[in-house]
């Protein structure tokens, strides 16, 4: 019963969100018939999904190749999340192609965190905040002020591993062609950091762990998108610059940029994706 | 910054199931809803158009994070064009809105109003079945649309159709509530019988989310109507309400403007 970003950017967008399987999953809108057997399906997380853009890649690479599509982008989402579905498994095995979003390994459950619902909350299982559920970013913030730089270490080589695993494990539930879309700022491995802060989406995955889960599938389809980018985010009612990121969820975000989505594809950005998703698609000859 | 309320009306045909629809809604724990206040009020010519003043005149003080809901129906054009008019203004006073559009076979609509005239309501007007009635039914029920398509695009919108509300009601009225934005309970879909609070007493009785068949009644209908411009409407608005599932929202506004608007 996810409803998530539609609450926190209400000001901004209206996702139009739509539900399956009895309200648990909430997929991105408008709502749509879904195809019985769609020649795109889309897995990811937010950037696949499209918060802050109205048209999405997924959808704008299904209108120019003229063909039907799923987005099954889920915010916050890593493998597991799928793994944990079967329906959302057997409604990517009904499409032709599918293309995966490479997902942070900061969404998967190893080391010291369990992943939450939506695998965007994360778990202390031991330690001085054990019991703690905190969203990604605050909990690895957290894991190195308060267990120190070594656990920090250990845990991104935990959730390393076990991300190559269950990448692998859902790509061998999926027996289809599938890409492996890289949506990031960075190019692969420029994305990380030499002193284990976070770096850049997808989180901690290396280009040797895409390597490694790029095997038996069709391939790798390089969405960086590298420039810098501040995203007005305007309300909907009044056209003025929307404070999305609040005191209340963001206490520690700059001031200056709580109307701007820094993060995130912006649309000109979902444009660029859209454009390298489709010419791979073309080129293959599956569109 | 406190999220600001909500406002948000949901408008159908009489008897497409606004009041059963408008429970489930209105159950939200943080929902507060006000059922047909234009309809209800109708002989002091109450036209209200402030959202706080509304809301106080039906004991609802207006909270962040919470939602006023009014639910209207198009039996009367005034009373889609107040509550058009209490979107626009609390539109333009920074309030959030949204419109929920019900659909459902207007001729279903029609013979279960008639029968309800027979039965239920005090005021006798449209107690047979005739090309007469079904005409008067059909003008106040395109006049609304027509307001609808004309002044209902400023607002978030959702189009559902009643017989997808019944065959799926918690993806549906999941969907539904994310306009609000709020997560769905599952207690909205828990129906207990309630006390009337306006509109179609029977809807308060009522303890699943079901639809009659009067599909039978409807070919015979259909049979006996006179063919006319306005027949030929109301069929293209059945239609639409059966396309909805494989229309976009923007699609069917869309749609409902080709049908209720003249063409030139």
């Amino acid at each position: 019963m996810g409803i998530g970003y539609q609450i926190v950017d209400r000001r901004a967008f209206d996702y139009q969100l739509w539900y399956i399987a009895d309200g648990e999953i909430s997929l991105r809108g408008p709502k749509k018939t879904l195809p019985k057997a769609p020649d795109l399906v889309f897995t990811g997380a937010a950037q696949t999904f499209g918060r802050f853009a109205p048209d999405p890649f997924p959808s704008q690479v299904a209108r120019m190749a003229e063909v039907s599509y799923l987005n099954l982008g889920i915010s916050g989402a890593g493998p597991e999340y799928y793994l944990q579905r079967p329906f959302l498994l057997d409604m990517v095995r009904s499409g032709r192609v599918h293309l995966l979003q490479l997902m942070s390994a900061r969404s998967v459950s190893a080391g010291i965190f369990k992943c939450g619902r939506n695998n965007g909350v994360l778990e202390f299982l031991s330690g001085p905040l054990k019991g703690e559920k905190l969203l990604a970013a605050n909990a690895y913030r957290k894991l190195r002020h308060k267990y120190g730089a070594d656990a920090l270490a250990e845990q991104v080589a935990a959730v390393q591993a076990r991300w190559v695993e269950v990448t692998g494990e859902m790509l061998a539930a999926l027996p289809m062609t599938t890409y492996l879309v890289w949506v990031s700022t960075a190019e692969m491995d420029a994305n990380l950091r030499d002193d284990l802060s976070m770096g850049d989406f997808p989180h901690f995955v290396t280009a040797e762990m895409v390597e490694r889960a790029a095997a038996g599938t069709a391939g790798i389809i390089d969405c960086t998108f590298g420039a810098a980018y501040h995203q007005p985010l305007t309300d909907q009612i009044s056209g003025e610059m929307a404070d999305i990121f609040d005191h209340q969820q963001f206490p520690g975000r700059p001031e200056a940029i709580r109307s701007f989505n820094t993060y995130y594809p912006s649309p000109a950005h979902h444009d660029l994706i859209a454009a390298r998703v489709l010419r791979r698609l073309v080129k293959d000859g599956h569109v | 910054m406190d999220d600001p309320y909500a406002l948000i009306a949901l408008i159908g045909l009489p008897r497409s199931g606004t009041t059963l629809t408008a429970r489930m809604i209105a159950a939200h724990s943080k929902v507060d809803g006000i059922v047909e206040p234009y309809h209800v009020r109708r002989g002091d010519n109450y036209r209200e158009d402030d959202v706080h003043a509304l809301a106080q005149s039906f004991d609802i003080t207006p909270k962040p994070a919470r939602a006023i809901f009014v639910k209207e129906t198009t039996t009367r054009v005034a009373n889609v064009d107040a509550t058009l008019d209490l979107l626009h203004k609390a539109r333009q006073q920074g309030v959030p809105t949204g419109l929920i559009v019900l659909l459902r076979s207007p001729f279903e609509c029609y013979l279960s109003q008639v029968e309800a005239s027979q039965k239920m309501w005090k005021q006798k007007s449209m107690t047979s079945i005739s090309d007469e009635t079904f005409a008067r039914f059909a003008r106040a029920s395109l006049d609304g649309m027509q307001q609808i398509a004309r002044r209902g695009r400023g607002h978030r919108l959702r189009f559902v159709s009643y017989p997808a509300l019944c065959a799926d009601p918690t993806n549906e009225l999941s969907r539904l509530m994310g306009i609000f934005p709020m997560r769905f309970e599952p207690t909205q879909i828990a129906l207990e019988p309630t006390k009337s609070a306006g509109g179609d007493p029977k809807a308060y009785a009522k303890q699943r989310i079901e639809l009659s068949d009067r599909s039978a009644d409807v070919e015979a209908l259909l049979d006996d109507l006179s063919p006319g411009p306005d027949v030929a409407k109301m069929r293209k608005l059945g239609r639409l309400g059966r396309e909805l599932a494989t229309l976009t929202d923007a699609g069917a506004v869309d749609r409902l403007t080709d049908i209720v608007l003249p063409a030139r």
